[in-house]
């Protein structure tokens, strides 16, 4: 799962060395935090959060297939 | 495909700035090497510089191996991405994947969030507008069954001549409207409507696009156009002519309710969907 993220995360952005995902494995929910370049913020975040609200379908539908549950905060 | 050789100390070097001059990324990293570094013999004789060759990809090829790189990391496996170059367009099919239900989920909904960050990804790629994915011909079905129930309404134009106004649709169903009447060479398209209220008229290719809409009863065919007077109408102020046109309706369709006033159509530019 964090590959995954960081592999859509680093095509979207310009500067992919900054990207950072850092995993909190709770009970029931798998936190990931992200983290990237100031300049890049808007582009993961996208227009009216369009962005973000499509790698969280995506995340969601993936977790879902293997049976957890997963959740995606972007961290300024 | 394009192939740059580039020459340096040793390799890691060289890809890494190769990488940063052509803002290549990890997916689309293709090449070979040619030599490897050598020292030579006590660092004297036969010394020699690492030796790569890159490929560079094309737009095509650039989203294709972005589409196979992100099904490895979805899991799923697949037999073969396709793509295919229409204009600015890029269509990327999936075929025979091992989980055709969760690469389209639910109405199509993963299969557009998809395709929504493929597009994101390759936004400021030049001379490239919109690419669109599809898997078992999804898309193309969804297409057929939202355009078949207009068939009819749109044929009808050709038999009646007169010109069909459609109900407002979002620009992705338009474009299927569209892209439909553009293959019959009697018929063409027109937008009226801002925003969120865009509609289609569909209309004979022969036909003048409708300034405010004439409702008047089409003409028998014995009937012989009446040539205008155009002096007369430049007498008359908008107002006038406008309620002779109500009469002339009422006329034509006794009984019938009038509208008070003749609807506006705001022509627009057609839009390049």
């Amino acid at each position: 799962m964090k590959e995954l993220i960081e592999f859509i995360v680093k095509a979207l952005v310009d500067d992919p060395s900054e990207v950072n995902i850092t995993e909190i494995t709770g009970d029931k929910i798998t936190l990931y935090e992200l983290r990237v370049a100031k300049s890049d913020i808007g582009k993961v975040i996208g227009k009216r959060g369009r962005t973000a609200s499509s790698i969280r379908t995506i995340i969601n539908a993936v977790s879902t297939k293997q049976g957890k549950r997963a959740e995606l905060e972007i961290i300024e | 495909m394009k192939s740059i050789e580039k020459k340096g100390k040793d390799l890691n070097t060289i890809i890494r700035s190769f990488r940063k001059e052509y803002k290549v990324k990890d997916w689309e990293l293709k090449y070979d090497i040619l030599s490897e570094a050598s020292n030579g013999f006590l660092g004297i004789f036969g010394k020699k510089e690492a030796k790569v060759r890159f490929n560079l990809l094309s737009t095509e090829e650039r989203i294709k191996a972005f589409v196979e790189e992100l099904l490895k990391h979805l899991e799923i496996r697949f037999d073969s991405v396709v793509t295919r170059t229409e204009y600015k367009t890029v269509y990327a099919t999936i075929n025979n994947s091992s989980d055709a239900g969760f690469l389209i989920g639910k109405n199509g909904s993963m299969l557009e969030q998809l395709q929504y960050l493929v597009n994101r990804i390759f936004e400021n790629v030049p001379n490239l507008e919109r690419i669109y994915l599809d898997t078992e011909d999804y898309r193309l079905r969804q297409e057929q069954a939202f355009l078949r129930p207009f068939i009819p309404t749109i044929n009808k134009v050709k038999t009646t001549g007169k010109s069909v106004t459609l109900e407002p649709m979002q620009a992705g169903e338009r474009r299927i409207i569209h892209k439909y009447v553009e293959g019959d060479r009697a018929l063409k398209t027109l937008t009226i409507g801002e925003g969120d209220h865009k509609r289609i008229v569909v209309m004979l290719s022969g036909q003048k696009e409708p300034e405010p809409r004439k409702t008047r009863a089409p003409l028998k065919k014995n009937e012989t156009k009446k040539p205008a007077p155009a002096k007369k109408v430049a007498e008359k102020t908008p107002e006038e002519l406008a309620q002779e046109s109500y009469k002339r309706h009422n006329a034509a369709h006794p009984g019938t309710k009038t509208a008070q006033r003749p609807r506006r159509i705001t022509k627009t530019k057609k839009p390049t969907e």
